[in-house]
């Protein structure tokens, strides 16, 4: 009877040294795992589009109803703010007539000298629209899922738009699905320009929901609601893809709002843009020709 | 006590209630990433297998492991893109510290038990923002951080209570546990 309950007594002990063992080697196995993300970033990427290719069935169904929740309460508060909505928009559609005749001027006015300076002008990309499947944006991550892969045409760097402007760019690319980094992560850096001046900078996110411009040239002076585009340098995304507007200038710092509400997308366009550029950069992209 | 006698479906049956509490974690990962749509939300979201993690230690130690955590950290930074290896080592830290206190929380008032885990939220966030910093060589900033510590702890009793039920089709534990 003793002699079963030491030996119960010692089973009880050595279970509680293997599970403080397994700690310890679990938690320098998490270390491991970092270090091996910091060295080698294609293994854990390919890794994480495997996982996220596999949870995105899963993932697109779930998010559908939450999509669907969400247009119908949109749709009721449309409802109710129809009458200044249309008084807004008269408005807007008189002030817009002006613009529309200066635009046609400027677009006549444009092709005049294109003609005469022989200049070619850039391809128009195609795009892949995709569903946002998953926003992963964490306090520390700003990244979000799609339902669009490989099998789509869609490949890794490539710009990804909203409605009204610059969301992203994709960063892995699996077969059913890829992730996109935001503009607003602290590893996004995007090639810009001021809109007035013409001045060249970097879009550097720093996970604060309005990413900072960086190298900007010593005697430029943006002003608050400058617009920012794509500068096409790089040659990552294309040139004049609207981004932002200045929002704020203090501490040496220019902060850009950006033009898309990046919490709240549920669709995306991806732009296949590099595959119409040709050349050495062209990649064979399944299903991205025109 | 052994499984000898027993029907494939009730092993079945078995198997599936002991494996219920590590399922739920996973679920709480996908659930953490689902695109709400809410204004803000991405940069305040809750660290939702955290509670999941805190809930099943206080009540069901034996049927988490430590691997566990390890697998739905892993997990949880595929998924969400974060630094992997990070949520596991915070897992782990967290799986660790309640264990050692769990003498003290169990059987407590809910709200104490409440306040257990806004602590734990706290310590976790903590140290995900002190990982994260290292490991991208800068300071990040730190009001997401206390925000998300903020509504992890928040998010407890939502989370809790969707828990319960499976706590309770739960058969009890082991005499020893």
């Amino acid at each position: 009877m003793r002699q079963q309950a030491r030996s119960v007594a010692r089973i009880v002990a050595l279970r509680a040294i293997a599970q403080r063992f397994s700690l310890a080697v679990l938690l320098l196995a998490s270390v491991g795992v970092m270090m091996i993300g910091k060295i080698d970033a294609v293994i854990v990427e390919n890794l994480r589009s495997r996982v996220t290719d596999a949870v995105a069935p899963m993932l697109d169904a779930a998010a559908r109803p939450v999509a669907a929740v969400n247009q119908v309460i949109a749709d009721a508060r449309a409802f109710l703010a129809l009458r200044e909505e249309n008084a807004r928009l008269a408005a807007r559609v008189a002030e817009l007539q002006h613009y529309e005749a200066v635009a046609h001027r400027l677009e006549a006015e444009n092709l005049n000298l294109q003609a005469l300076f022989n200049f070619h002008p850039e391809q128009t990309h195609a795009f892949i629209t995709a569903r946002v499947i998953a926003d992963n944006s964490g306090a520390f991550v700003r990244s979000l899922a799609v339902n669009v892969g490989t099998r789509a045409g869609v490949g890794d760097g490539m710009a990804a738009v909203g409605g009204r402007g610059l969301v992203g760019r994709t960063v892995q690319t699996g077969e059913r699905s890829a992730r996109i980094l935001l503009l607003t992560d602290l590893n996004a850096r995007i090639p810009v320009l001021i809109e007035r001046t013409r001045q060249r900078a970097v879009l550097a996110g720093d996970n604060t929901h309005q990413p900072s411009l960086a190298y900007l040239p010593p005697d430029s002076a943006p002003l608050a609601g400058d617009r920012i585009v794509t500068s096409g340098h790089g040659g990552l995304f294309p040139p004049g893809l609207p981004v932002g507007v200045v929002a704020s200038i203090g501490d040496g710092l220019v902060r850009v709002e950006p033009f898309e509400d990046l919490s709240r997308l549920e669709h995306v366009r991806v732009l296949d843009f590099r595959a119409h550029t040709g050349g050495a950069a062209m990649r064979g992209i399944p299903g991205g020709g025109p | 006590m052994g499984t000898i006698g027993r029907s494939p479906w009730q092993k079945l049956d078995l198997w599936a209630r002991a494996a219920a509490p590590s399922l739920s974690l996973l679920v709480l990962v996908m659930l953490g990433v689902m695109p709400l749509q809410l204004p803000g939300y991405g940069a305040v979201a809750p660290l939702l297998p955290l509670i999941g993690v805190y809930y099943w230690i206080l009540h069901r130690p034996d049927l988490i492991t430590f691997p566990v955590l390890f697998v739905v950290g892993l997990f949880q930074d595929l998924l969400t893109g974060g630094p992997l290896g990070v949520s596991g080592f915070v897992f782990l830290t967290i799986g660790w510290l309640v264990l050692s206190q769990r003498r003290v929380l169990a059987g407590m008032p809910v709200l104490v038990v409440w306040s257990g885990f806004a602590m734990i939220a706290a310590v976790a966030v903590g140290l995900e923002w002190l990982i994260i910093s290292g490991l991208y060589g800068e300071i990040l900033p730190v009001r997401p951080a206390i925000y998300r510590a903020l509504v992890t702890g928040a998010a407890y009793p939502i989370v809790a209570v969707c828990l319960h039920p499976v706590l309770r089709t739960m058969t009890p534990p082991p005499p020893s546990a």
